[in-house]
């Protein structure tokens, strides 16, 4: 592995424009960097990258693959070696001491093979502390080796009728976790993006920025992982050799349920998801989780198993969750008693370790939809179908299980309606032209001939009542069928060709069948979605306005008050304003006592007398404003007069107001307080109200998508079984060809018996005993 | 908690684009040492989101449906598409289409440093895909009566997603009546994530300090930057701790809201505006 530890030391002219440690300083964006690699040759100062060539996209120049936090790009040197060059565009001051940390610790895990690791997951790199010019700065970059494979998600959709693949790659999964946990190292944030499968199937972990290793610790965690691979308590302080447990049994958990059957990747992943089988919505909100049911009661026991155990991390702090080991995913008959997780490290690499040959034996169910022969059962169908028909190997003859069943052939049971009207026409058709000839004394020779009649009659009706019977339907079916079949053994070759077409014919009808209601499952899934997000909208919609009139009601209640208190205070001033009497305004430097006279004279005796002056029409021509609102003149006040009397007034009223009550009487504002709990409480109701009908909608909903999918999972597994056996049937009829001879001498031997039974314990005479006596 | 849905191809966000394509749009602006039409600052600005947009949400196997973007221009006697070439009249685009659909790639010719110390030209590739028009007035309502539409469309198609973004880039009043009611109304759609984000640009070529990302109207110098600071959404806490990442002093009422904006504003407004939760 190429791992050196700081990259290549800074000697550009750049270098002192360099970030010191701590500063956040803004990076290049993503489409700043696409821009500078335009020009390599200018960008890079690594040799192998400044004459490289950038891989282009079709449109827009350099080609990037962005992360949250970085844009990747893919440059070839001259001599042909790929490599991955990662720029960074968010600052991490800490990001050369990380990498070089993770440098050192994944260069000392040593090679694949016996002691080493299961396979070579780690991925060279080179951290660039003078990676990338960007205007006139220099910026950190990893420099990669180019990493050939398909991302999980693909690989997964490429295998998913291949279980025995899916299985070896899902103990790879657990092969590598153990790798990573026995050597102290977490990736941080596993997820579909950054798990590789190469060409020989063994995993390459890419994207090394939150990842821990043992000289991490105590650090934070800079990035919190993928949404949908996290457990919903994971924090930046999980940062240590733990954080991945919950994202990494997650993924296993996906990778055994689709080996174990691939019909719950079409159920549970979604086209284009970024997720494998469960995401955020399943680990935050689990009760309104469509696939915890379909995982937990899958009938595969280790899919439920797992499942169980996933669901359980739920609550649980990430640090106090068991490490993924093969032993704890096993099925507990099949556990070894101490299981130390380093036991399933040492798997080797391309020995699939691991797990090894503990696995079950349902992986080798194919699934009709894909076409191959059927050569076993779906797990989920084991225990409900009879042994012979879900193992097709064992001999059963159909000559000795006719379709049709020989249950008839032992006679008549239970008479019907129509046996009982056949029987009673007979009757009729018999004896009533007897009774006519006993009451009407008939000439002779007309009664051979009705009884001639009647005797037809009668045996026409039986025959017919005896054709109506299903035991005579059933045997003249199986005498056809048997029939046929012989004329079918004759000609082989023609026999075969047909039983191929049926068979092929059934497995296209049960694969379009799967598709469809796997895509109405999916449509399902949607429709939940969608439709509670509508329910939420709705109840934010109707909660808005109510809590809006909450926020505002301590407001109100300070505006009642105040409207409370208004009265008193008004009382108060009037009163304080009637006690001063107008003598007083003497104090003023431009009224006198003749001017006191005249105000007097005009029956203004205290303060209380005026409200105001107006002089607005002329100003030479002042009034006084009684409390009416009847404007008087009073000779000798002019303006500046009643312009000091009035500010006199005011200075008054403003005093008064001062000392004027504060508090509301206790009646009044236990009244004020009472109104506005209610208030509260009306709209905390509404709100209440609201919620209590969204969870009964949502709880609705719920119940019908769930009984819906349960319908649709039913009708499935009644088609599945159905196909089985009649493939069964045909697959056994096929196989037998080879003794057609012997075959068409056994067909032709129980046409015979077939035959007969049909003449002697459902013929005419057993009939007619049948219909007299029932049995 | 709003504004944290998870945005990926089943579950995509929506841009829309709202510039003001005014007669006055063409007056000149500082532009580093030159001066530029505003119109055309603001289109090679949107220009540039949009490749910045492709390059966040690409993978291996190409641009990822992230997004649906709309560019939509308002002008003389015309509020539609402002996307020309392939994509001409076309609202929301899928980000993929979009990536590889410019009208055309300009070559520009940029000085960069030569890593030893001095500057060389060189030419780099500059994808367009709307050119800067101007004329007539400023029909802000009918702008947002046309986002309102779009908006209440894709709401309904996506009502678990995250809200949809609308970024308004104008110059000047609106011509058409008080856009107030227009705005309350596009921002009164809402997912189960939360309401419409609407967040307002004013373009200046007056040259005096911008305002950036308000908390309240105090600072703000006339009626009319009051009335874009109303019709502006509060900043979801996402993009609020990316704005204080960014220099910004920001508080919980911070709104998305530039007065007065320079050339270095607008590209912010555009950055902060349209950073998304978490994209993988």
């Amino acid at each position: 592995m190429a791992v050196s530890r700081d990259g290549r030391p800074g000697h550009g002219p750049g270098s002192g424009h360099g970030p010191g440690a701590g500063s956040a300083r803004k990076f290049p964006t993503g489409a700043n960097y696409a821009e500078a690699l335009q020009h390599p040759e200018l960008c890079f100062s690594d040799p192998d990258l400044k004459h490289g060539t950038v891989q282009q996209s079709p449109v827009l120049g350099p080609k990037p693959i962005s992360g949250n936090f970085a844009s990747v790009f893919s440059v070839t040197a001259t001599n042909g070696q790929r490599y991955a060059l990662k720029c960074f565009t968010r600052d991490s001051a800490t990001l050369g001491k990380r990498y070089s940390a993770i440098s050192t610790a994944l260069g000392g895990l040593g090679g694949p093979g016996a002691g080493g690791l299961s396979q070579p997951w780690p991925v060279g790199f080179d951290f660039l502390e003078q990676g990338v010019l960007v205007g006139r700065e220099w910026y950190p970059a990893v420099k990669m080796t180019w990493v050939q494979g398909t991302g999980l998600i693909n690989w997964i959709e490429g295998n998913l009728h291949d279980p025995a693949a899916l299985h070896s790659l899902a103990d790879r999964f657990l092969a590598m976790t153990a790798d990573l946990e026995k050597n102290g190292i977490a990736h941080g944030d596993l997820q579909h993006g950054n798990l590789l499968v190469a060409a020989d199937a063994t995993f390459r972990l890419v994207d090394y920025d939150g990842m821990y290793v043992p000289a991490l610790r105590g650090e934070q965690a800079t990035e919190n992982g993928h949404r949908n691979y996290q457990s919903p308590s994971r924090t930046a302080a999980d940062f240590g050799p733990a954080m991945d447990r919950f994202s990494a049994w997650t993924i296993e958990l996906a990778l055994l349920a689709v080996a174990t059957d691939p019909g719950l990747w079409t159920q549970l992943h979604d086209r284009q998801g970024e997720f494998l089988i469960l995401s955020e919505m399943d680990f935050k909100e689990p009760a309104t989780s469509l696939a915890w049911p379909v995982l937990l009661s899958h009938p595969d026991r280790r899919v439920r198993d797992v499942a169980g155990r996933v669901k359980g991390f739920l609550g649980r702090p990430t640090s106090a969750l068991p490490p993924l080991t093969a032993d704890a995913v096993r099925l507990p008959a099949q556990r070894r008693a101490p299981a130390p997780a380093s036991a399933s490290g040492a798997g080797g690499y391309g020995a699939g370790g691991g797990l090894g040959g503990s696995r079950p034996t349902v992986t080798s169910w194919t699934p009709a939809a894909s076409g191959a022969s059927a050569s076993g059962v779906p797990a989920w169908m084991a225990g409900r179908i009879a042994a012979s028909t879900a193992a097709p190997g064992v001999t059963q003859s159909p000559v000795q299980q006719p379709a049709g069943g020989r249950a008839g052939l032992s006679g008549f049971g239970g008479r019907s309606a129509g046996d009982l009207a056949a029987a009673l026409g007979a009757l009729l058709s018999t004896s009533v032209p007897g009774a006519l000839v006993l009451a009407a004394a008939q000439p002779v020779d007309v009664l051979p001939a009705a009884q001639g009649v009647a005797l037809l009659t009668s045996a026409a009706l039986v025959g017919f009542g005896r054709r109506r019977r299903p035991e005579y339907r059933a045997a003249r079916k199986r005498v056809r069928e048997l029939k046929r079949r012989s004329r079918e053994l004759a000609d082989p070759a023609s026999l075969h060709q047909r039983l191929e077409k049926e068979i092929r014919v059934l497995d296209d009808a049960i694969a379009k069948d799967n598709t469809a209601s796997d895509q109405r499952v999916q449509a399902l899934q949607l429709e939940l979605r969608d439709g509670q997000a509508r329910i939420t909208m709705d109840l934010n919609r109707r909660t808005d306005q109510a809590q809006q009139q909450l926020a505002g009601l301590a407001a109100k209640e300070r505006r009642r008050v105040d409207k409370a208190l208004e009265p008193a205070i008004r009382a108060h001033i009037q009163d304080k304003l009637r006690r001063t009497s107008i003598q007083d305004a003497r104090s003023l430097s431009n009224m006198g006592n003749k001017m006191v006279q005249a105000l007097q004279d005009a029956g203004i005796r205290t303060a209380a007398d005026f409200i105001g002056v107006d002089f607005s029409h002329n100003p030479s021509v002042v009034y006084l404003v009684r409390p009416g609102g009847q404007r008087i003149r009073v000779p000798g006040i002019g303006e500046a007069r009643a312009t000091a009397l009035s500010d006199w007034r005011q200075g008054l009223e403003h005093r008064a107001r001062a000392s004027a009550p504060t508090t509301v009487p206790p009646a009044a504002k236990a009244q004020i307080k009472a109104d506005i709990a209610a208030l509260r409480r009306t709209h905390k109701a509404e709100i209440k109200q609201a919620e209590a009908e969204a969870l009964q909608k949502k709880a609705a909903l719920q119940q019908r998508i769930t009984d819906e999918r349960g319908r649709l999972t039913g009708q499935r597994q009644q088609r599945a079984m159905d196909t089985q056996r009649r493939r069964a049937e045909l697959l056994q009829q096929q196989k037998q060809l080879a003794g057609a001879e012997a075959e068409r001498g056994r067909v032709e031997a129980e046409l015979g018996v077939v035959r007969g039974e049909a003449r002697g314990a459902l013929g005419v005479g057993r009939y007619v005993r049948f219909l007299v006596t029932g049995r | 908690m709003p504004y944290t849905a998870e945005i990926s191809r089943t579950n995509p966000g929506c841009f829309i684009f709202l510039v003001d394509q005014s007669a006055s749009m063409s007056d000149p602006m500082e532009s580093g040492e030159t001066t530029q039409p505003r119109a055309e600052v603001v289109s090679n600005a949107i220009n540039r989101l949009l490749t910045e947009l492709s390059v966040k949400c690409a993978k291996e196997e190409g641009v990822r449906d992230y997004f649906h973007v709309a560019v939509i221009g308002y002008g003389h006697n015309r509020v539609g598409s402002a996307y020309q070439g392939t994509l001409a009249g076309r609202d929301l685009v899928p980000l993929s289409e979009v990536a590889n659909n410019p009208a055309r790639v300009e070559s520009r010719t940029k000085k960069v440093s030569d890593g030893a110390g001095g500057l060389v030209e060189t030419s780099v590739q500059f994808p367009v895909w709307m050119d800067p028009v101007t004329n007539g007035g400023t029909p802000m309502t009918r702008a947002l009566g046309y986002a309102n539409t779009l908006v209440g469309h894709w709401v309904d198609m996506h009502p678990g997603g995250f809200p949809p973004i609308v970024l308004n880039l104008t110059d000047g009043e609106s011509t058409d009546g008080d856009p107030t009611s227009a705005a309350i109304g596009l921002a009164s759609h809402a997912t189960a994530d939360g309401p419409v984000l609407l967040f307002n640009l004013h373009v200046s070529g007056s040259g005096g300090a911008p305002i950036t990302f308000p908390d309240s109207e105090e600072a703000l110098p006339d009626t009319y930057a009051k009335l874009l600071f109303q019709m502006s959404s509060v900043l979801p806490s996402h993009m609020r701790s990316y704005a204080a990442s960014q220099g910004h002093r920001v508080s919980e009422s911070t709104r998305g809201f530039v007065y007065n904006a320079d050339i270095v504003s607008i590209v912010e407004f555009l950055d902060i505006g349209t950073r998304a939760t978490e994209l993988r």
